[in-house]
């Protein structure tokens, strides 16, 4: 059954960020799921922007608006692959190519302080402790860059699901087909 | 107006037709149990500094697990993976695929109370190769680093490997001795002391032995009953599996607790077996020490009186002092006065008692069956074996529970 329908997220002169936004409450343990496709346009776009200062796409913030963990596709001196947020500065993994829909999880745990992501059901760097969490209250998906982008590139995002198991919307169900 | 199901939105966004149709799910957002294994590979090789270190997941790809748990035994996990999967056949830095056998490690956690628990880590020791007309599968057996100490010789503290070398003191402190004595001379073994325990004040046992290996004569030492050794599984990337233990029974008493029922009860066992044989049998025991100057002599009435007096009299080589001679003795009449008894049952997962959760090896449980299985059988019962299978979907079930009488 295929997605047929997705957020499309833009950014252009004036409108640094585009992304919507969902509050989540605060679990101690969430698994977020999203499919992804960056225009070949968007990732020339984020390439421009010089190796590992690209947007979170799918991230986690606190209650004070304070980023927790994200997905980026991350440069870092060749071609674009996957990443979290708090362990930008290390190598990213895989490959991210253009016009391709990909799907990406990710599990954080503010109990045990772990987080995990997967890209396509597999998990290609096994458990990641190297950041803290305050608490786990919105979810954005689309375009963050922080305000430091301001040049044309399209996002789209579908299947959003937020849950409690891997794959489950318990949380939230983000569908918009 | 919030975009669809979110309550806010910044910037230019909108819901369109998706590129290129969509991604394509099975049935849009699955809710999924977690699974409860997961398979790490990691790097190998016991004289590699970083042995321990991530190289990639094998879920979801791999099938056919099985995880084998035995007391004072290697314990081992098996599976089975496509052979074309990039987690087998890519190449690692070291040139060897990222599945190969003796420098790979695997990793296996458990999830448990929102987090993932190491519960075996161990060395792949056989891969296998084999294909059909639609493709190829790897195979693979991966034991604890015990299985290592069988490469390992037993070596006085010189190092020597040529003259008698003797295991003496006290057991746990013995087998600490000996693991350190390997890393000494040999090099490292995937095995850390420092952070273990070893009970004081064991049972003094001495044993002599010339060439041997030194995981056979810790199962000589365990098989006495005076210690046992534990692996326990440490989650580092600085060549170390497993921490050494060695206690002088592991386990606990659950036995109010954790029980199988065989048509008796909850009735949480779906089959189960029960041998009994004479084979063993002997209740007027006679052993000597090596150099036949020590004697230790035991005998059992209330079986002499069923069965009759049956003899046994044996020259222990290896023992070289009275006290250990005769807890040697006692500990052989009490595991020979009765027919061998060995029972193994299947528990359903419905039974309420988890592995790892509830029970593990060396824990004391209770084991009942009603009359209906010839005779009725109710008593506590020491785990020695654990089969446990992981399904495609990562969900456990134990397969086989070995136990025998306690006590």
């Amino acid at each position: 059954m295929p997605l047929d329908r997705s957020i499309q997220t833009t950014t252009d002169i004036g409108t640094p960020d585009s992304y919507v936004v969902k509050g989540l409450g605060d679990p101690v343990e969430l698994y977020v799921r999203s499919y992804i496709y960056i225009p070949a346009a968007g990732l020339a776009t984020m390439q421009a922007e010089g190796d590992f200062n690209q947007p979170n796409l799918v991230s986690i913030l606190d209650g004070s608006n304070v980023f927790q963990e994200g997905i980026m596709a991350l440069y870092d001196g060749g071609g674009p692959g996957w990443q979290w947020w708090a362990a930008v500065g290390g190598s990213p993994v895989g490959v991210v190519d253009p016009d391709t829909w990909y799907k990406l999880d990710f599990r954080i745990n503010t109990s045990t302080v772990k987080m995990q992501f997967w890209v396509d059901d597999v998990d290609p760097q096994g458990e990641f402790t190297g950041n803290t969490y305050t608490s786990l209250d919105s979810l954005r998906v689309g375009f963050d860059g922080g305000g430091s982008y301001n040049i044309d590139t399209d996002l789209h995002f579908t299947g959003v699901a937020v849950g409690s198991t891997r794959g489950g919307s318990d949380i939230f169900d983000g569908d918009v087909t | 107006m919030p975009l669809g199901p979110f309550d806010s939105d910044v910037g230019t966004v909108a819901i369109v037709d998706a590129p290129l149709g969509g991604p394509t799910v099975s049935s849009g957002p699955v809710v999924t149990a977690s699974p409860a294994w997961r398979f790490d590979l990691c790097e190998g090789g016991a004289s590699n500094p970083t042995a321990g270190t991530f190289i990639a997941t094998l879920d979801p790809y791999c099938t056919d697990r099985q995880f084998v748990f035995d007391l004072n035994r290697p314990c081992s996990v098996t599976g089975k993976i496509a052979s074309d999967s990039s987690v087998v056949n890519s190449v690692y830095g070291d040139g060897y695929p990222y599945l190969n056998e003796g420098n790979r490690t695997l990793k296996c956690y458990r999830y448990e109370s929102g987090d993932w628990v190491l519960r075996f880590a161990g060395i792949l020791w056989t891969v296998g190769d084999e294909g059909d007309v639609d493709m190829g599968y790897t195979s693979f057996t991966a034991f604890d680093p015990y299985q290592f100490l069988f490469r390992r010789m037993i070596r006085r503290n010189d190092g020597n490997l040529k003259k008698t070398v003797t295991l003496a003191n006290n057991a746990a402190a013995a087998v600490k001795r000996h693991i350190d004595k390997t890393i000494e001379f040999a090099g490292p073994c995937y095995i850390d002391t420092s952070d273990g325990f070893f009970e004081p004040a064991l049972v003094y046992l001495t044993m002599q032995y010339e060439q041997e290996y030194l995981a056979r004569a810790f199962s000589e030492v365990t098989d006495t009953g005076v210690v046992d050794i534990i692996m326990d599984p440490v989650d580092r990337t600085d060549g170390i599996l497993v921490t050494a233990n060695a206690v002088s029974q592991r386990g606990d008493d659950k036995s109010g607790s954790v029980q199988f029922q065989w048509d008796v009860g909850s009735r949480g066992v779906s089959e189960w077996k029960r041998d009994l044989d004479m084979d063993t049998l002997a209740n007027s025991i006679t052993n000597f020490s090596g150099d036949k100057k020590l004697t230790s002599f035991v005998e059992d009435s209330t079986s002499q009186g069923i069965y009759g007096v049956m003899e046994d009299a044996r020259v222990l080589t290896d023992i070289l002092h009275q006290d250990s001679l005769d807890a040697l003795t006692e500990w052989e009449l009490s595991m020979r006065k009765d027919p061998r008894e060995n029972i193994a049952v299947l528990p359903l997962p419905e039974t309420g008692s988890f592995v790892f959760d509830d029970y593990f090896l060396g824990d004391i449980v209770t084991v009942e069956c009603s009359s209906n299985a010839r005779e009725a059988v109710s008593g506590q019962q020491r785990i020695y074996g654990i089969t446990l299978d992981v399904d495609d979907e990562g969900v456990e079930r134990v397969t086989e529970l070995r136990v025998s009488p306690a006590g």
